[in-house]
């Protein structure tokens, strides 16, 4: 019986990663028996079973988080996509954009799920049911995508209206609903902190959907994917290499803590950002409708985001201010750039479409946005001078003409929610403060 | 901190234990409010291995089964000890405000948060 039950629990735990088995296989195979003794089992149930197949899928996914391996898989999905897209084939061109708009970010969300495994934000149930909803969510996008296209081309040809495309509706609001159920484990172990569960459960459900609509909105721009894949990039170069090498402090300028704003200045400039930048978003996409504006859809677009832009560059003080105080961070020069990025993009959108100047300050904008993600990567290359300059000018170039100018286009949508989520965060850190006894505010 | 990590810690504030022991003594201390399965012990155990706050020890066979012995580093009893103040001083606001109201206070469940 006993060595049934071991050939059984050898047999599960290879679906572990090799360095986890080579590590843990003896010592977890030994309470497994230990466990399965005391409950006098015979054998596992099927549910536990597949509870310890999946914690090994995870392991697996959580094992393949590297730098090189993530830095490939992002190089081949999205050549492989970019390629496809150029053939003009147009069974490839499909076969591209179902790569482009499923296979990349299911990709790039394993990811995401393997970092937040590993970091202990999610379960081993939240990272497979985030993964399983995720990939629903991508579908309704991706066919929500491809219903809209459909919709676009019959309106164009003067033909009556498909029922494929008129699913438009149903099939996007499936897909935001579907996305905010996926990234609602992440959002309930990002506020793990806060314990009454009438108000945990109803924040991570706001921050779950609010991203999803953010994503779902990102998603439509087609080098969205690069963006984030780059950001998961530098994301798992510092998990990965910070601590071994000690990058993060070994050797680094002491940090500037005097000049690290209170807590009410930086409140109040994220508050502005929310408030001002949601009601400009919101103009945006629906200010044509809205009474007593004579506008079309196309300036209201404009006008919003060029209100949106402006509404972020106080959250972009703040982020340069908390940048500032460190170690690693000194230079101002980031936030210098990245102000002048949403500058760029405030007044080419101001311009308006049609402008001949607009498409100028678009580029200027996109440069900035490059230039900004390079001064953020700098300090993780403790190179010489003339090395970090290359990396700078490299970094710049390659981020200008894959993601700068998306980037700069999805920072006005994006600003307000990641105001929201900072203001909830700096809530939840004061109230924890605020509890403890001879708490003094920043 | 989670649940999950206070327990694990707990576990082993009174000294060393081997895996299954961590498993059995998180549910007794907690009154059976956390089971930790197994699997879900271990990628604790790594994690916490990996920010220092818990050292494995030798490796012992017993009647054929490998146990790996754990302990509490320094950092891992100042980190259990900081959430332990932390709660305590949680608890001690809530206990006065609701002493103040001057109705019979009721039973006070105190979370760990991180």
């Amino acid at each position: 019986m006993s060595t049934d039950r071991e050939a059984e629990f050898r047999r599960l735990l290879r679906w572990f990663p090799h360095t986890w088995r080579a590590k843990w296989e003896d010592v977890a195979l030994g309470s497994l028996l230990d466990d399965a003794e005391q409950r006098q089992l015979a054998r596992l149930s099927r549910v536990e079973a597949w509870s310890l197949r999946a914690h090994g899928l995870v392991e697996r996914v959580a094992a393949a988080v590297r730098p090189l391996t993530i830095t490939a898989l992002t190089v081949a999905a999205l050549g492989a996509t970019t390629y496809l897209l150029l053939l003009q084939v147009p069974w490839l061109v499909w076969l591209g954009s179902v790569c482009a708009a499923f296979v990349a970010p299911l990709l790039i969300a394993a990811v995401a799920a393997g970092l937040g495994y590993r970091g202990g934000l999610l379960t081993v149930r939240g990272t497979v049911g985030s993964l399983l909803i995720g990939a629903v969510a991508l579908a309704f996008g991706y066919l929500a995508g491809r219903s809209w296209s459909v919709g676009f081309d019959e309106a164009n040809a003067g033909r009556a209206q498909s029922s494929f495309a008129a699913a438009f509706v149903p099939l996007a609001l499936s897909g935001v609903a579907a996305g905010a159920a996926a990234l609602l484990p992440l959002a309930l172990g990002i506020l793990t902190s806060v314990r009454a569960r009438s108000a945990r459960v109803p924040l991570a459900v706001l921050i779950a959907s609010t991203s999803s609509v953010a994503i779902g909105a990102a998603l439509v721009m087609p080098t969205s994917a690069a963006l984030a894949a780059a950001a998961l990039v530098v994301v798992t170069f510092r998990r990965t290499a910070a601590p071994a090498t000690g990058l993060a402090e070994r050797g680094a300028p002491a940090a500037a803590p005097g000049l690290r704003w209170g807590r009410r200045r930086r409140t109040a400039l994220t508050g502005i950002t929310a408030a001002a930048g949601t009601v400009s978003v919101l103009f945006a996409l629906t200010g044509s409708a809205w009474p007593g504006y004579h506008g079309d859809g196309t300036q209201a677009m404009n006008l919003g985001l060029a209100a949106a832009s402006l509404s972020a560059i106080p959250l972009a003080v703040v982020l340069g201010n908390l940048l500032h105080t460190k170690p690693r961070y000194r230079s101002s020069l980031a936030s210098a750039t990245m102000l002048g990025a949403l500058l760029s993009m405030a007044t080419a959108q101001g311009m308006g479409a049609g402008s001949t100047l607009q498409i100028t300050f678009l580029l200027c904008a996109g440069a900035l946005a490059g230039l900004t993600a390079a001064l953020l990567a700098l300090p993780l290359f403790p190179y010489q001078r003339a090395a970090r300059i290359a990396l700078v000018v490299g970094i710049t170039v390659a981020t200008f003409t894959t993601v700068g100018l998306p980037a700069a286009v999805v920072a006005p949508f994006a600003a307000p929610v990641c105001a929201i989520v900072m203001l909830l965060i700096g809530a939840r850190r004061n109230g924890a403060k605020d509890l403890a006894p001879g708490a003094v505010s920043a | 901190m989670t649940e999950t990590v206070f327990w694990v810690l707990t576990a082993l504030a009174d000294g060393r234990r081997h895996g299954y022991a961590i498993l059995q003594a998180a549910t007794r201390l907690s009154g059976g409010a956390v089971e930790l399965r197994v699997t879900t012990l271990y990628a604790t155990l790594e994690r916490l291995q990996k920010q220092e706050l818990v050292a494995p020890l030798e490796d012992v066979i017993v009647e054929g089964r490998a146990r790996r012995y754990f302990e509490l580093t320094a950092d891992g009893r100042a980190a259990l000890e900081s959430e332990t103040a932390r709660l305590e001083s949680r608890a001690s606001v809530a206990r006065a405000v609701l002493g103040a109201t001057g109705r019979p206070s009721p039973v006070v469940r105190v979370g760990i948060a991180g």
